[in-house]
């Protein structure tokens, strides 16, 4: 008959310690246990002693059972864990996806010959009806396999200070005429190849996972269903919102096409149920998971307001919702699940340090494709395009960089942690500046940008509109002022927080401008999904202050003064590079000088002005309008720009800068 | 002569359990069987570590005897010499409050055993002393290859 023995455990009494981690301290204190607790039940603590095995076995059970968590605590902390798994899951609920590739990016020529053709005053220049236009992605490649994409399209028939066009003569016929021109222009690679996956999807799933085969994918480029339904890549499910480019055209875009052709897109919101997220496994494996498969409306372009933020939301009775800035229209519903259709993944693959590749290694054309067609052509002209097309010809002069392998643990970690600190959305002034600079090009050029975070504007209105702003700080709203004499300006809200932002955008030139209203439209949608829930923005044209140069400096004996002359003048070019100029910089009229100096030959710099160059003192020429009183702003030396944000720029570089040696 | 109290003679009546022997088997008091005097406990503890590999046991890799590499080890004359000084030495190392009197180590052939068994094991003949209660025993340890 089994017998009951009756114990009890005096508070006090004996220490029971729930601290131990190891085998020895386990073991101690069960021995010391059964000594206090079972003195006339067990007493031979030997170790040898086959009693003494159990308390060894519940030991070491005690030991691994610390281990495990220990680790498991351990593997919870994004800096000590270190199974890639964890990290990777750590990292995403951080905010951070790792790529298991990162491709190498750069620049190509891109070559084709062009038939010639006269222009109205009987010059010979390329014939632009055989100028190739290449749409972007195409394929080209080094020898030794790593491939890489166009990130744009290329179209050999336009020619500007932002996309310029170099033409030399290719072939002249017996009589010296030219007959072919040979055409080059640039355009930005990515490594990368398009590969095309299609997944047959049956009963519908939540969460659906789909594994793409390879442990290189770079980027998924689309994915659509047999119904040629578009799915869209988003952060997270329960992100219904995810901006889409609309072409900026006539029918689209109104008033806002008028500058299609330096912003070709319009930024704007889709609603989708139709998403997924992009998630890459401890092998390096690309995963795509779809939605819950609770919701299914139309896909719908919206603007933002208070009935989407507000009312719109599903969950509106719940009045703690939090608005995330950077997504605020979101709901619980995660999106559709594809369910009896055949999903279709068009995604790049590559990357790797094999894609740094050296100068003029990639120089070979593997798919292309241009919008030139042969309608209407006659068999020559169609014969004469093919052969133009057979001519294309790419190589690099720069090696491209860039390219890496999988991140390590560490790098995912770090870059985790500053993903979090970023919050992917803008709160200082430095995270606006970068934000307005990241706009992809695509959407407009920004050249320069200021942000203030204090509002000195007097401006009352409280809705989205765009007026000017004369030199009294008087605003007008006009939605269709165009002209350079004034301040475009665009007020998001009356806001007491609001930031002004001032910027300006380059023309055809390269020149500074003023950003026209599609530029500001899309920089507006652009920041809406960064920016802090109650920060307005004013976007306002900077001020321009054009500027000319003129110095006098004697030269040594020995020199050609002329050469002297000429390496000034580069010098104070250099100077004056408008890459170098920022909003509210300062001219160190002492380094001018010294840059002048430091060039050889300069023996002494005689004087040196800076003037203000305005349509009146040009006698109308194209200059900005702002006058600006350069000798009292100069103090010491130094030619302070004006409070209200202005830059100075030397317009006409190869005009603008005078000199002259004595 | 004086009495002793009731108290104290029933507590001197009631054996104490020591320790658990072996094999490990339910008992009559609690869950094993155990022992109530030194000298079996200290038998069994001897059996115990010379049926204990050195490594076997978790987290006491140090806890065994040596005794089962000779297994190994080729059929010479000093097999026998090493498996003493081991045994001797292993005792001494884990059970110090014996003292080995003698240790004899015999191979035995399958003359000697029954029909069906093994060929040739190694009989351990270990005679002790409890330094405490000066009793005197012996225990037999065979090795042989089906108890590696």
């Amino acid at each position: 008959m089994a017998t009951t023995i009756q114990k009890s455990f005096q508070p006090g009494s004996k220490e029971v310690r729930y601290l131990n981690k190891d085998f020895s301290s386990f073991r101690e204190n069960l021995i010391n246990f059964a000594k206090y607790y079972y003195p006339s039940t067990y007493a031979d603590f030997n170790d040898a002693a086959p009693g003494m095995m159990f308390i060894d076995m519940a030991s070491y059970v005690g030991d691994v059972l610390s281990y495990y968590t220990d680790y498991t605590f351990k593997e919870g902390l994004l800096y000590n864990t270190t199974e890639r798994k964890n990290i990777i899951a750590l990292a995403k609920y951080l905010g951070y996806t790792t790529s298991p590739a990162k491709g190498a990016t750069g620049t190509i020529d891109v070559y084709q010959i062009c038939p010639s053709t006269t222009d109205s005053n009987g010059n010979y220049v390329p014939d632009n009806n055989y100028a190739l236009s290449l749409q972007e992605n195409m394929q080209v490649s080094n020898n030794v396999g790593s491939s890489f994409l166009t990130s744009t399209s290329l179209d050999f028939s336009v020619n500007t200070a932002l996309s310029p066009l170099t033409s030399s003569v290719y072939q002249r016929d017996s009589t010296g005429v030219p007959t072919f021109f040979l055409l080059q222009k640039n355009v930005n690679i990515r490594a990368g190849r398009l590969v095309t996956k299609t997944f047959t999807i049956g009963d519908m799933q939540s969460y659906l996972d789909l594994y793409l085969d390879e442990d290189n994918v770079l980027e998924i480029i689309n994915v659509t269903d047999a119904d040629n339904n578009v799915w869209h890549q988003v952060d997270f499910l329960s992100q219904e919102m995810v901006l889409t480019d609309i072409p900026n055209t006539d029918s689209n875009q109104g008033i806002l096409s008028l500058y299609q052709g330096t912003v070709p897109y319009i930024l704007d919101y889709l609603k989708t149920s139709r998403r997924f997220t992009v998630n890459v496994d401890e092998n390096n494996r690309t995963f795509l998971e779809f939605g819950a498969g609770t919701d299914g409306f139309a896909d719908e372009i919206i603007n933002l307001s208070s009935q989407q933020v507000g009312v719109g939301l599903s969950n509106l009775n719940n009045l703690n919702l939090s608005l995330d800035p950077s997504n605020f229209l979101k709901n619980d519903t995660y999106g559709l699940a594809p369910s009896n259709t055949t999903l279709t993944v068009t995604y790049t693959v590559g990357g790797g340090f094999e894609s740094n590749s050296p100068s003029n290694s990639i120089i070979n054309i593997d798919s292309s494709t241009t919008n030139n067609t042969l309608d209407g052509l006659t068999p020559e002209q169609s014969a004469l395009l093919n052969t133009v097309k057979t001519s294309l010809k790419v190589n690099n002069s720069v090696a491209t960089v860039g390219g890496a392998g999988p991140e390590s643990n560490d790098m995912i970690r770090q870059n985790a942690i500053a993903a979090f600190a970023a919050q992917n959305r803008i709160v200082t002034q430095d995270d606006y500046l970068a934000r307005v600079y990241a706009l992809p090009a695509k959407y407009g050029s920004i050249a320069k940008a200021q942000i203030i975070t204090y509002n000195s504007l007097d401006v009352n209105q409280n809705q989205i509109l765009t007026g000017t702003v004369d030199t009294n700080n008087v605003a007008t709203v006009d939605n269709a002022n165009t002209q350079n004499y004034f301040r475009k300006i665009a007020f998001d809200r009356s806001n007491p927080f609001s930031v002004n932002l001032y910027m300006l955008s380059f023309d055809e030139n390269g020149n500074l401008t003023q950003a026209n209203e599609a530029l500001v439209t899309n920089l507006l949608t652009y920041l809406r999904r960064y920016r802090m829930l109650t920060d307005g923005i004013n976007v306002i044209d900077g001020y321009i202050i054009n500027i000319g140069v003129e110095f006098v400096i004697t030269a040594f004996k020995g020199y050609n003064k002329k050469d002297v002359l000429s390496n000034c003048i580069t010098a104070v070019q250099n100077f004056f590079a408008i890459d170098k100029w920022e909003f509210s910089q300062a001219i160190n009229l002492s380094a001018l000088k010294l840059e002048i100096a430091k060039v050889d030959g300069v023996q002494t710099v005689v004087s040196l002005d800076i003037i203000n160059k305005t349509p009146l003192t040009t006698n109308g020429g194209n200059y900005s309008p702002v006058e600006y009183d350069m000798a009292a702003a100069t103090q010491n030396d130094m030619i302070y720009p004006s409070l209200d944000p202005s830059i100075f720029e030397v317009k006409y570089p190869n005009t603008d800068i005078q000199g002259t040696v004595m | 002569m004086a009495k002793i109290p009731t108290t104290l003679q029933s507590k001197a009546l009631i054996a104490k359990p020591i320790g658990i022997v072996l094999p490990i088997q339910n008992g009559n008091s609690g869950f094993f069987n155990q022992s109530y005097d030194t000298l079996t406990q200290v038998k069994n503890n001897i059996i115990n570590l010379l049926n204990t590999r050195q490594g076997e046991r978790r987290f006491q890799p140090t806890f065994g005897t040596r005794l089962w590499n000779l297994v190994f080890e080729q059929n010479q004359d000093t097999l026998k010499e090493q498996a003493v000084n081991i045994v001797s030495e292993d005792i001494a190392s884990w059970i110090p409050n014996v003292t080995v009197n003698d240790i004899t180590a015999n191979l035995l052939t399958n003359t000697q055993i029954a029909s069906n068994a093994d060929i040739y094991m190694l009989q351990i003949a270990v005679t002790f002393t409890v330094n405490l209660t000066k009793q005197t025993d012996t225990v037999l340890v065979t090795i042989k290859n089906t108890t590696m």
